[in-house]
């Protein structure tokens, strides 16, 4: 009689923890499906039927920052990043997923702050310098801004973004010739690139 | 001596605030000279003085200033000696609904000198601005009240309504920005209890080509009459001024280096003291040159 009722036991756990694992992951398809048909707000609702306090409560608010980016919501994206940070400061997904609402809210230092963080963690991670360069060239800081594009074409020589911000700076800084260079360097990489293009036709 | 050491404090914790890389700290130090034509009292007027600002991430900042003064008169009139402290603080607002950057800020002025008659002496000013900047920088509005609490019976109230607009692909920058001033004793306003001014500010900014060419010019003009004006841009307050009845300035600022820029102003500002009958002008040259930590 004991084994019977141990038996039953064990398998009213199993089914009730299936059962939990197959509503999280209704939820979880539901909220990707909804985000792929542009509907975040129904994403992010989708949400609420995972809890936030489990295994994956760091995905839960990744998420949550990721849906209210994409609706506009930023300053509650920036707390669920931040939260996110608090709970685990290593979380390079959401050092740099903070940085979005940050610049969306032009709010550069603050962007490339965190931007820099990410750096520190992972030395030469293409996203973070990205970002890092996007806030510097907001906040009109040309001189770091060149510098980070520099960086970033010696780490990432094919890319044509890191020659484009390269230009840009130096552009900025009045540096003719060392605009030119990189905008030639851009359309090497992508032909008939709009801006490279224009530049040169100009200068 | 307390706003001194009121001023040294704040130098200090900004100064502070420089060791921390959240922290953006910008000091400037400037000058202006005036010379006045045609007026049968004034002779001179030049200014120094030092800014400190500090802004923290993006969320707001402070700012303090010192500005000496020396005002030099005709017929052997005794010179006027004055000392002016500035402090300022801004707090930066984000909110999801508003396209843009709300900005409230608070400004201090605190001025001290050597007037026998103490009527531009041991002024006081409190005024505040609640500004909205676009986040495209495609426009600017902002609102001002000023009350500046002077002695011998006399308190102004100012209100600065401001509206900006960018132009050519955000190469240009224009600011309209209007002056209602109230007087609260006509006797010691030069007999007006109210004035009205217009000032109109153009920025464009150039693109960098070799050391000597400017980053921007700048183009300004005032129209209408203003007394007492508190300047929430420079952070100044005319309490030595006349009544200004128009004015015109023209500056270029040029880059020093990395972090350091020059800016150089120049123009003609027309004033009357309307006791006195006496019409005059003033031609002046201000010079600014900052640096940023």
């Amino acid at each position: 009689m004991k084994k019977i009722r141990s038996a039953l036991l064990l398998a009213g756990l199993l089914a009730t923890s299936s059962c939990a694992y197959a509503d999280n992951e209704a939820a979880w398809t539901s909220s990707y499906n909804l985000e792929a048909g542009k509907k975040y707000a129904e994403a992010l609702s989708a949400l609420d039927a995972v809890s936030d306090s489990g295994t994956e409560a760091q995905l839960v608010l990744l998420r949550k920052g990721w849906l209210t980016y994409l609706q506009g919501e930023y300053n509650e994206s920036v707390k669920y990043y931040q939260t996110a940070l608090e709970q685990n400061p290593k979380s390079l997904d959401a050092g740099l997923g903070i940085t979005l609402p940050l610049l969306a809210q032009q709010r550069w230092q603050e962007a490339a702050m965190y931007s820099k963080q990410v750096l520190e963690s992972a030395p030469n991670q293409y996203t973070a310098y990205l970002r890092l360069i996007v806030a510097e060239e907001g906040a009109r800081d040309w001189s770091a801004m060149k510098k980070h594009a520099e960086a970033l074409t010696e780490h990432y020589p094919s890319d044509t973004s890191a020659f484009v911000y390269l230009a840009r700076a130096n552009a900025w800084l009045g540096d003719k010739e060392a605009a030119k260079k990189a905008y030639t360097a851009t359309l090497s990489r992508l032909p008939k690139h709009y801006e490279a293009t224009a530049y040169l036709a100009k200068n | 001596m307390k706003q001194q050491l009121l001023l040294l404090c704040c130098v200090s914790a900004l100064t502070t605030a420089q060791a921390n890389e959240s922290w953006k700290v910008k000091t400037a130090v400037q000058g202006t000279y005036l010379g006045y034509a045609n007026s049968q009292y004034r002779d001179s007027l030049h200014e120094e003085g030092a800014v400190v600002s500090a802004d923290y991430l993006d969320e707001g900042g402070i700012t303090a200033g010192y500005t000496h003064s020396e005002l030099s008169y005709k017929n052997n009139i005794q010179r006027l000696d004055q000392n002016a402290y500035f402090l300022s603080a801004r707090k930066h607002f984000h909110f999801d609904a508003i396209p843009g950057k709300i900005t409230l800020r608070a400004d201090g002025h605190f001025i001290d000198n050597t007037d026998p008659s103490n009527d531009t002496d041991d002024v006081s000013v409190g005024a505040t601005q609640a500004s909205f900047t676009s986040y495209d920088k495609k426009y600017y509005a902002d609102f001002g009240y000023a009350y500046s609490h002077y002695q011998n019976k006399l308190h102004v109230s100012q209100y600065t309504p401001t509206v900006g607009v960018g132009l050519f692909e955000g190469d240009g920058w224009l600011q309209l920005r209007g002056y209602f001033i109230e007087t609260s004793n006509p006797d010691r306003a030069q007999g007006l209890s109210s004035t009205q001014a217009a000032e109109i500010k153009y920025t464009h900014w150039l693109t960098p080509d070799g050391y000597f060419k400017p980053t921007n010019l700048q183009l300004g003009g005032v129209a209408g009459r203003r007394f007492y004006t508190v300047d929430m841009d420079a952070g100044t307050v005319a309490n030595l001024a006349d009544v200004q009845t128009g004015g015109v300035t023209a500056g270029a600022e040029w880059k020093l280096s990395d972090n350091g820029k020059l800016l150089l102003m120049g123009g003609n500002n027309f004033y009357k003291n309307r006791t006195a009958g006496d019409s005059y002008s003033g031609a002046f040259g201000y010079l600014n040159a900052n640096f940023t930590w």
